[in-house]
């Protein structure tokens, strides 16, 4: 009696355990190339003004990367000049956000970036986040937008800039 | 996840805890539980006396070892006998009441002469070889050491020295490959009755190896290989129960339970190359993912028993 019960415990265990798979990445870089700011109309020479941007990270866009359903953080936000741009001095402020047009939580301030005024001229604004903040409800969306909100002494043309976010999070598959 | 100096040192030290249990074995067999080697040897009631005599020389031996058959009287009986008198007067004084003085000089032991430290040396020599050749073949004890051999998932095939210290758990350590790299494993399996039903916890590994051609081979001659599949290794953890057939010189045995893998995956980024980006989006995965599954395991296996 004994040996069938154990037996049949045995089996059962073997049978409705499941399985599941659970990768953890702890660096993962997501890169938007070329992304366009438009530019500020200036009313004075030293005027200050802000304008929003932003892109949007699909499932078709990142593909496997939109697998990371949970502890998903953004650790460091680098936004890098290119194009016809040397420097991006001129920016004062940026803020960072991320939302999902579909979720009704609204979006997630994930940095504040305001420039030293003795800091060296740089082509590169590049802030680690000391603390950061999970996002996979926003992050598990279909869509997920990130918005920049930009200030400073800002081009009257159009401009363009790389935004790379890094991000660690976990995939998890059960069966 | 250690090195493997780490995996060696830990496989050494159930070697050796596991020597240190035979060893305490071996022990129990001479002196049994309820016997002390003072007990068990023949010093009481006359201990210098006996000594003396030669036959307190002599103490792991049972009594009933030591025995001769045409004597009545016991071994304790020649203890005192030796104690109370030199060597020619021991037999007219301690046999029973009807042995005559030249009974005693036919019966081994009981002369004066044999008993003297010569002649008692050699035949106490042929009685501990008796003594220890009858508990060496003593059909209660079990084979310790063996071989086992098994097959299953995730283990692949392992060859494994086991160890049986008591009927009731075996330990095992050895090394075997899953068509893909070689690997180690150790474990512990319970026995609560000896046989039959078991409980196995097992720790294993396998380094790093390529599965492209064991991939081929399973997929067929469509599938052209993957870079994540160049660098394949992982650790495992099996939690089986199972049945265990045989108890002495064979053992088979089929476990079956949950088993918990971990790994890294490498070259995740260039098998996603060109995957996880449109246009103007770029994904890279700059540090190589560890990864964890956790599913059911089976093995099959048998163990020979040689010693």
């Amino acid at each position: 009696m004994k040996l069938r019960l154990l037996s049949a415990v045995s089996v059962l265990a073997a049978l409705f355990s499941g399985c599941s798979f659970e990768a953890d990445l702890s660096d993962v870089q997501i890169t938007q190339r070329g992304l366009i700011v438009p530019g500020v109309p200036q009313t004075t020479p030293t005027s200050l003004s802000s304008t929003p941007t932003f892109f949007s990270l699909s499932s078709s866009d990142v593909a496997w990367a939109k697998g990371m359903k949970t502890d998903v953080l953004i650790h460091r936000v680098q936004i890098a000049a290119s194009g016809s741009l040397s420097t991006l001095d001129f920016i004062d402020c940026v803020h960072v956000t991320v939302a999902a047009p579909s979720s009704s939580e609204g979006a997630i301030p994930i940095m504040d970036y305001e420039r030293n005024e003795e800091a060296p001229s740089s082509s590169v604004i590049d802030v680690n986040i000391p603390a950061p903040v999970d996002i996979a409800t926003v992050w598990s969306a279909d869509e997920t937008v990130i918005e920049l909100q930009l200030a400073g002494q800002l081009p009257q043309q159009d401009w363009t800039v790389d935004v790379t976010l890094n991000l660690s999070g976990k995939i998890t598959y059960k069966f | 996840m250690g090195s493997s100096a780490q995996k060696i040192a830990l496989v050494g030290s159930l070697l050796a805890a596991l020597v240190a249990a035979q060893n305490a074995r071996a022990s129990e067999q001479l002196y049994p539980a309820d016997q002390t080697p003072s007990d068990a040897g023949v010093d009481d009631p006359a201990p210098q006396a006996a000594s003396d005599a030669g036959v307190g020389q002599m103490p792991d031996l049972a009594p009933a070892d030591l025995r001769v058959p045409q004597v009545d009287a016991g071994l304790a009986d020649i203890g005192d006998a030796t104690a109370q008198s030199d060597a020619g007067e021991l037999a007219a004084s301690t046999l029973r009441p009807e042995a005559t003085h030249r009974e005693a000089q036919e019966i081994p032991f009981a002369r004066g002469a044999d008993v003297g430290p010569g002649a008692k040396s050699s035949r106490q020599g042929e009685d501990m070889s008796v003594a220890a050749t009858a508990a060496s073949a003593s059909p209660k004890r079990l084979p310790i050491f063996g071989v086992m051999a098994d097959v299953g998932v995730p283990d692949g095939l392992n060859v494994s020295l086991a160890i049986r210290p008591r009927k009731w758990v075996r330990f095992c350590g050895g090394g075997g490959t899953n068509s893909i790299s070689y690997g180690w494993r150790t474990g512990i399996t319970l026995l609560p009755f000896g046989q039959g039903p078991s409980a196995s916890l097992e720790y294993g590994g396998y380094q790093d190896g390529d599965a492209n051609a064991l991939a081929k081979k399973l997929m067929g001659g469509g599938f052209n290989g993957s870079p994540v599949l160049e660098r394949v290794g992982y650790q495992y953890l099996n939690a089986h129960l199972g049945l265990d057939f045989g108890s002495r010189r064979f053992v088979f045995f089929i476990h079956g339970g949950v088993s918990v893998l971990r790994g890294q995956i490498h070259n995740l980024d260039a098998a996603l190359a060109g995957a996880g980006a449109t246009g103007t989006t770029e994904v890279l995965v700059r540090q190589d993912p560890n990864a964890k599954a956790v599913g059911p395991s089976v093995k099959l296996g048998f163990i020979g028993y040689v010693w």
